[in-house]
This record gives structure tokens, sequence and C-alpha cells, in this order.
């Protein structure tokens, strides 16, 4: 299974949406994150304005009264105690840390000796004094060397961090004040009018995307149409040179290209047209000299080779004219017409058994596929045997006729072959026979022209079998 | 008396050839080689059949055809360049009696003007062809030689079907003979048909549907055969 869309629009959808929402999730993520921060400053201004306020009252408090301060200031978040020694081995050394101490003393107004022990993101403790309000927590133990960041142990809590921080400051009469404090969790409030308004900015993008990249694919697929049509049918209508530039222009080219191998074709299909048009004069010209001549041999023989000159020029404007569509489209009973063709060949020596019957007529051009059956029949009257089968058969859309004969086939390496004009198998035989080479040349174009199609197949048993299908109605 | 033939053709060789060619089977033979010729021709003299050219310079062929017929009912036989069927079916609107391709054989451009003397002969006046045959639902196309039902529909005749509704067809309701039935397919296009006219008939009763009490073509026992509807002939 493959997850990317094969098509130009699945792709080009993909990409405006994957990369709209990464911007939108980035930019959310990031705002967020701001507000967050924002929160966690003025918790922390807030903490070292609370911490230095206790400080200071401590203090100034005598000795006595000091015991008593502390109980009643001992409220969570905040813990003072005086029983803790100074911790010699230091404090941290944390930009954190250091920008503390630099804010309580800045709110002392006094260069007390102070130390930050420990900054602890999102501890147990932490949680328990917040989760416990009232009661107090147990003093953590000092942090040791290691213990700067998170405990190993705190897991489970995604949100921002709850800061646990245990400091001492040495006051001036050389007590120790040991403070915990915790910043309590913030509160994210999630912006949901603002996530709304992502999330409707998100959907109107992706359709109005959508809109615009289907109008932009919609063009090249016609244009992929076309051109696969173009080989069968030079006369299709122009694409139209409408939508954005570079489609606009893909179709002016393709229809300048489409007009100029019309032209193409028709020029040569003119000069050919001229050609076997004045070879009509002299032949007829020819005929009525040879009136002169006293009935001979000779003249027989000359006579013969004017008919064959005759034929192939016939069949030379037939076949350029094949395609062309001269005759009128006519409701045709296509039974009757079989009928009446085979009935025609008899004339000539072949004897076709007709198998099967078109259940409605169909719409077809009669002079020209009575052309092109003649010459299938012909065919395999010629090359094959006067016992010819034909049948009819159908599906929902397609009619097929099938003609087949028990000659001696045609190796199938040849089968395509023989549609080109003026290819004859076995000169020898071809002229001995008469051929033109354009009998199936005519027959295909004429089957073309009609929507349908005209090949060759072995036929079981030996022989050679033509297959024409046409569009039914 | 000579019949007169007038030869239109722009080619002067074709024309010369012509001139011998019907000259040596008696008939008078006039040649011009473009329309104002032509005119000329047809005051001076009394002529009985024109043969025309489709392809003339200035003036075309058609053109000419559909000025004489408007002005008289002169047999006019169209050269044609071979297969060109559009051609060929509007020179027989514009009123001319026949056509033959070009390159012809010359016996058969005999065969057909003898044809169209011996017609305009018979009925004084060639008149507009007649294109179709309308009897019963029917309408016979003496053009492309098919029949077309009361829906549209072409259904095709084989060309010895076709020859003989078309005699039953330019006599109805008078009983044919076999014999004279028979007489049509020796015409010029004699072939081998080994069906007898029985089994055409039968095959032209099962295309026109014909199986009622009141069929169209009627057998008349031990007499021959018979069309009963009217027909209407159309130009």
């Amino acid at each position: 299974m493959r997850i990317l869309p094969r098509t130009l629009f699945g792709q080009i959808l993909l990409a405006l949406l994957a990369g709209l929402i990464a911007a939108q999730t980035v930019g959310f993520w990031l705002m967020l994150d701001d507000r967050v921060r924002l929160g966690e400053r003025l918790r922390g201004t807030y903490t070292a304005q609370r911490v230095a306020g206790f400080i200071s009252l401590v203090e100034h408090a005598s000795p006595d009264e000091r015991e008593r301060l502390l109980h009643a200031l001992n409220i969570p978040p905040t813990s003072l105690t005086l029983a803790e020694p100074w911790h010699a081995s230091g404090g941290l050394e944390s930009e954190d840390a250091r920008a503390f101490i630099a804010h309580i003393r800045k709110e002392l107004g006094e260069n007390l000796p102070m130390q930050v022990l420990s900054i602890r993101h999102n501890s147990r403790h932490a949680k328990e004094l917040e989760f416990a309000p009232g009661r107090l927590p147990p003093p953590p133990p000092l942090p040791n060397e290691d213990e700067g960041g998170p405990p190993p142990g705190a897991r489970g809590y995604a949100g921002p961090p709850i800061v646990f921080l245990v400091g001492q400051v040495k006051l001036p009469d050389g007590a120790v004040l040991t403070f915990r404090h915790t910043i309590p969790r913030p509160n994210v409030d999630w912006p949901l009018r603002l996530g709304s308004l992502l999330l409707v900015l998100v959907v109107s993008v992706a359709l109005l995307a959508g809109w615009a990249v289907r109008r932009l694919t919609r063009p090249l697929a016609s244009l992929a149409d076309a051109a696969s049509g173009l080989a069968r049918n030079l006369e299709q209508p122009p694409l139209p040179e409408s939508g954005p530039l570079e489609v606009a222009r893909a179709a002016q080219a393709f229809n300048s290209m489409q007009r100029d191998l019309k032209r193409y074709v028709e020029t040569r299909a003119q000069a050919l047209a001229a050609v076997s048009h004045d070879l009509r004069l002299p032949i007829t010209r020819l005929r009525l000299r040879m009136e002169k001549l006293a009935d001979s041999e000779l003249r027989e023989k000359m006579e013969h080779d004017l008919a064959e000159m005759d034929d192939m020029i016939g069949g030379t404007l037939a076949f350029l004219r094949a395609g062309s569509s001269q005759e009128k489209a006519l409701r045709l009973d296509l039974n009757a017409f079989l009928e009446s063709v085979n009935e025609d060949m008899l004339a000539v020596g072949a004897r076709v058994r007709l198998q099967g019957e078109a259940s409605q007529p169909i719409l077809a051009r009669p002079q020209a596929l009575r052309r092109c059956l003649v010459n299938l029949l012909d065919n395999a009257r010629r090359y094959g045997s006067p016992d010819i089968d034909m049948s009819v058969s159908e599906t929902n859309d397609r009619l097929t006729i099938r003609i087949e004969d028990r000659g001696a086939g045609m190796p199938p390496a040849e089968m395509e072959r023989v549609f080109e004009p003026y290819v004859r198998l076995e000169s020898s035989r071809a002229r001995h026979t008469g051929g033109t080479g354009l009998g199936l040349a005519i027959a295909r174009a004429i089957a073309r022209a009609h929507g349908g199609e005209l090949a060759l197949a072995p036929r079981a048993g030996g022989g050679l079998c033509a297959i024409l299908t046409l569009p039914k109605q | 008396m000579e019949k007169k033939i007038l030869v239109v053709d722009d080619d002067p060789e074709l024309r010369q050839l012509l001139h011998e060619y019907l000259g040596g089977w008696g008939y008078g033979v006039l040649l011009a080689s473009d329309g104002a010729q032509m005119r000329e021709q047809l005051e001076r003299h009394t002529v009985d059949l024109v043969i025309l050219d489709l392809m003339l310079p200035g003036e075309d062929g058609l053109a000419l055809c559909r000025n004489l017929r408007a002005k008289s009912s002169l047999p006019i036989l169209m050269l044609t360049a071979s297969g060109d069927e559009l051609n060929r079916i509007i020179g027989l609107e514009m009123g001319a009696d026949d056509y033959i391709h070009k390159p012809f054989i010359p016996r058969e451009l005999l065969a057909r003007v003898k044809n169209i003397l011996r017609r305009s002969g018979d009925s004084g006046a060639a008149g507009m062809p007649v294109k179709a045959l309308h009897f019963a639902n029917w309408i016979l196309d003496l053009n492309a030689h098919h029949l077309i039902d009361a829906n549209g529909v072409v259904v095709s005749l084989s060309s010895g079907e076709f020859r003989l509704l078309k005699a039953l067809a330019d006599h109805p309701q008078r009983v044919l003979s076999r014999d004279q039935l028979l007489e049509i397919f020796s015409g010029r296009e004699a072939g081998p048909f080994d069906r007898t006219i029985d089994v055409m008939i039968s095959r032209l009763r099962r295309r026109l549907g014909d199986d009622s009490e009141e069929p169209l073509i009627k057998t008349v026992r031990n007499e021959g055969y018979m069309l009963t509807a009217n027909v209407e002939r159309r130009t």
C-alpha cells in the first residue's frame, strides 16, 4: 500500500496541508510556551518578594519573637526554619540561583550572605506540598552533588514544572534562616478561542487550497486525455486555452501542435489525392485511344493493366477519404445490412454463413461500412477459403463482428503490419491475385472513423479471423 | 435521325477522343470547353444530350447543370471523379440524369448514353429524376439503394433485392410475372444469381416485416407478384 497519493492534486494538497498544520502547531506551541514563561517569571518575582519579605521580618525581629514569627509564617507554600546550620558545601552556581539571590538582595536592599541549595523541578515533595496544604512537609534532604535536575522518580506529569526551592540566608546576627518554597503549578488555561480560531483557519485554508489545486490540475488531466486521443483522432476539438498561465500555454502549444500535425497530414493527403486524381484523365484518354486498336491479346492486357491502375487510384482515394466523413451517419439495421452484404458476396463466389444478430440498430455510415466489410470478406475469399463464417456478438456497449476463413492464415508477426497502406504479403501471390494493398488499411480507417477497431487474430483450427468492433448506441 | 451530343470538358484531348469515339457510334458530337462555349453551342444547335464534366475551370459543372435544368429538360450525363460520393449525390440533386466516373470504360459510357437517350425518347422529357419511392411506411432510396423504415432506420438490400423491389414499386398494383422479374437480372451487371425469384421475394418480405393478412407483396397464383401499396414518387 502506498501512502503518498499519486495524483498531482493529492500531492500538492498534502504538501500544503502538512506545511500548514506544521506551521500552526509550532506557532501554537511557541505561543503557549511564551505564556507559560511569562507566568513563571511573574511567579518567580512574586516568590523573591515573598521570601525577601520573610527574611526582612525575621531579621528585624528579636530572637525570642523569631520562633513565634516563624511559626506564624510557616504557611504553604513557604516553610522557614532557623534550626538548620549553614550548609558549608556551597550553593548552586546556576544562573537561576544567582538570579534568584540577586533578586532577593535587591528586594532586601542589603547584601546578606545567601545560598540557594536546591532548585528542583517537579519534585515529589513539591507535589506533597501542593496537594496537602496546611501540612508542613518534612524538610527534604539536603542536596547532594548530583541533585540539581529533576529527580529520577518524577514522571507521569507532563505540564509546566512545579519548582521546589531551598535556600539559606545568614542574618547579620549570625542566625541561619533556611527557607523552602514551592512555586505552585501554573494554571495553563488552554486558549480555547484561539485554538478554535486556528482550527477554522486550517479547515478553510484546506478547502480553499483544495479548490485552487483542483482548478490547476484539471486542465492537466484534460491535456493528458487530449494527448492520448490525438493518435486516433486528429479532428478532436481543440483544448480550452484557459486556466493558469503555464497550463494555458501548454494547452496552446498542444493545440498548435495538433493544427500543425493536421496540416501536415492534410498536405500529404492532398498531394496523394491530387496525383491520383490527375492520373484519371490520362487513363480515360488511354482507354478511349485503345478503342481505336483492333481487338487483340495486347489490347486485352493493356485493358487489364489500366483496370489495375484504376483500382489502385480508387483504393488510394478511398483510403484517404476513409477517415473523413462525407457520408451521413444513419441508424442502420445491422442484421439486414450484413445479410445484404453477404448476399452480394455470393456474386463473387464467397459463401458467408452468418450467426448471431444485433439487438438494435447502430449509428453508421452504410456505404463506408459496406466497403469495410466487403474488403474483409474479399480478403477472406481471396486469401482464405470461399466458405466464410461471420458471427455477431454483443456486450453492453460494443458490438463485435468476426469474419473467419479456413485458409492458410497469416504469421502472427504480420498481423499488425498488413494494416499499413500498400503492404502486401508475398508480393508474387498478391500480384497474381491483384490486390492493391489498401483493403485492410481502408477497412481499419473506416472502423476507427466509426469509433470502432479492427484487428486480425489466428483462428483456432487454422485460418484467419478478422475482428471488427463497433460502438453500440 | 442522328442524335446530337454536346461534350463539355476542359481537356482538349479528351474532347477530341470523345468526339471520335461517339462519332464512330453514329452520334453527332459537338464540343465545348467551358460554360460560355456550351451556351453558344446550345443556341446554335438542337442537342439531345449533354455530357458535362464536373470539374470545369470558372463555372463548375454543378452550376452549369443547375442552370441548364432550370431552363430545359435536356438530358445531362455528369462526368465525376470516381468515388466522390458527395459530388455524385449533389450531381443527381442538381438534376443530372446519370453520372459516370472517370476513368470510365468507353463501352460503359456508350451504354449510359444509349440508356438516357432511350429514356428521354420514351417519356418525351426527362424531368427531374426520382430520388425516392414512398410506399406504406417505407421509403426506397434510389440513390443509396436501401430502404428506410418508419423510424428512420436504414434497412439494407442486396443489389438483387433492390432491383426486384424497384421493379415491383415501379409498377405498383400490377402483377409482374416471374419471367418479367427475371429479366431484371439479365441487365448489364448480370451475375450468377443462383437464387430463384421466389427465394428473393421471401427475403424481401422478411425485410419489409411483411407477414400480415394483407401482404405488401402479394403472390398471385400462377401469375407472379404484385406490390399492393400505393407508391409515391418523390424527386
